[in-house]
């Protein structure tokens, strides 16, 4: 080679072949190849690679693209792949809501021959260990809104309910609020208080199980209720007062739903 | 219309071209730009409209052939050369140009690397500083696999006899 003006590199060389060359460069190279008869065979070999490939594969591009490339019909696909798989996502988890409800409904909804009764008591009671001893909110909806807590229970319940006026026995509202039933539906809770700060709360939640019971009396942990199924609702008068006296009480509130004819 | 999915439209054929070229076999050289379709659709949110999109496309395509041909490696990569013949794209064997069917042998007989940067260059006219994008190497091996590459294919076609040699 003459010197580093006219040296040609290697890449130069390619750059050469694929036009990559700045032009004022490539007057240089084809200046400089003519005394340098074996890199101008390289370069005309690398040319002709160049022309080869072209040739034998080059006309592929003019080919008719085969319909199951057509992007648009890909993404159909995909999409509508995708739609299924959340499709299938969704049946898999209403399955399993499914057994998982019918699950619940066994575990939680009393069957026939199970002490419903029972049920509504334990219900009624840990509702009352819960809220009653609460100071700053005892109740979602306090007594001064009393005909809205009745429509919204009542709506809620679907069953027509009614705040007992418990004054005659020295109990006055207190308010209400919504609760979980043991199936899951919706139950209700009024709470009651007297002068000396003592408390009572009538639970009231739907009784699907077809019984009607007279009053029933339950005592869990010092905490006594009485209990009984009407009207396809389950109601539970509990309170820590002695026996007597929250049956005095449980007999004005059952007069209050009692059905009038 | 969507324009992703007219870009990708309108680099079908080159994508089918160089698909080609990597695996002879049409069908699955179609499959090949099947899968590269379908991998760019399902994952579109990775797609710069004011990017390359040849560099992202053929970046794809040769992601999905090098696990193809890792996985297969045991397998011959290409279908045998008589059917690769009868798939020529043009009669070759003209002026100054190389015999066909000897030249689609000596690409095979390099590593497929090597073959890479030969065929990104010659079928996609691709600059040196694209190649290195697409397929995530630096510049420098681009130029080392290019002249390495067509080097060998060189001799490959000198060592091959008269029938090999450049027809004048």
């Amino acid at each position: 080679m003459n010197g580093k003006p006219h040296e040609i590199h290697d890449h130069e060389l390619h750059a050469y072949v694929d036009g990559q060359l700045p032009e004022e460069r490539r007057a240089e190279i084809e200046a400089a190849l003519a005394g340098e008869s074996e890199l101008a065979a390289k370069l005309q070999a690398y040319a002709a690679q160049n022309r080869g490939i072209a040739a034998l594969f080059g006309g592929v591009a003019a080919e008719p693209v085969p319909a199951r490339l057509n992007p648009r019909r890909i993404a159909a696909r995909l999409s509508r792949r995708r739609w299924l798989v959340a499709l299938a996502a969704s049946v898999a988890w209403l399955g399993i809501g499914l057994a998982g409800g019918w699950l619940a409904h066994e575990r939680l909804r009393a069957p026939a021959g199970v002490d419903v009764t029972g049920l509504v008591a334990r219900q009624a009671v840990s509702a009352y260990r819960v809220y009653t001893v609460e100071v700053l909110h005892p109740v979602e909806v306090f007594a001064e809104q009393e005909q809205h807590l009745v429509k919204w229970l009542s709506k809620r319940l679907g069953y027509r309910i009614r705040t007992p006026d418990l004054a005659p026995v020295g109990f006055v509202l207190v308010g209400g609020r919504l609760l979980p039933a043991s199936d899951g539906s919706p139950a209700a809770q009024f709470m009651y208080e007297d002068a000396a700060g003592r408390r009572l709360t009538l639970y009231v939640a739907p009784n699907d199980s077809g019984e009607e019971t007279a009053f029933r009396f339950e005592e869990l942990d010092g905490v006594s209720a009485f209990i009984w199924l009407e009207q396809g609702m389950g109601f539970a008068m509990t309170g820590e007062l002695p026996r007597e006296q929250l049956l005095e009480i449980s007999k004005l509130v059952y007069a209050t739903f009692e059905p009038k004819i | 219309m969507d324009s992703f999915l007219q870009q990708l439209e309108g680099w079908i054929p080159n994508l089918r071209r160089y698909a080609r070229a990597l695996q002879r076999d049409a069908e699955r050289a179609d499959d090949l730009v099947q899968d590269c379709l379908e991998r760019a659709i399902s994952r579109r949110h990775l797609w710069r409209a004011d990017g390359n999109t040849r560099a992202w496309l053929f970046t794809i395509m040769h992601n999905i052939h090098a696990n193809e041909a890792r996985r297969t490696a045991t397998r011959p990569l290409h279908a045998p050369l008589e059917d690769h013949e009868n798939r020529l794209a043009s009669p070759p064997a003209q002026g100054g140009q190389l015999l066909g069917r000897e030249l689609a042998q000596a690409l095979d007989q390099l590593p497929p690397e090597q073959r890479e940067v030969i065929l990104l260059v010659a079928l996609e006219g691709m600059t040196y500083g694209e190649v290195a994008e697409t397929l995530g190497i630096a510049i420098g091996t681009v130029m080392s696999r290019l002249s390495r590459g067509r080097e060998r294919l060189r001799r490959l076609m000198e060592e091959g006899g008269p029938a090999l040699r450049i027809v004048r």
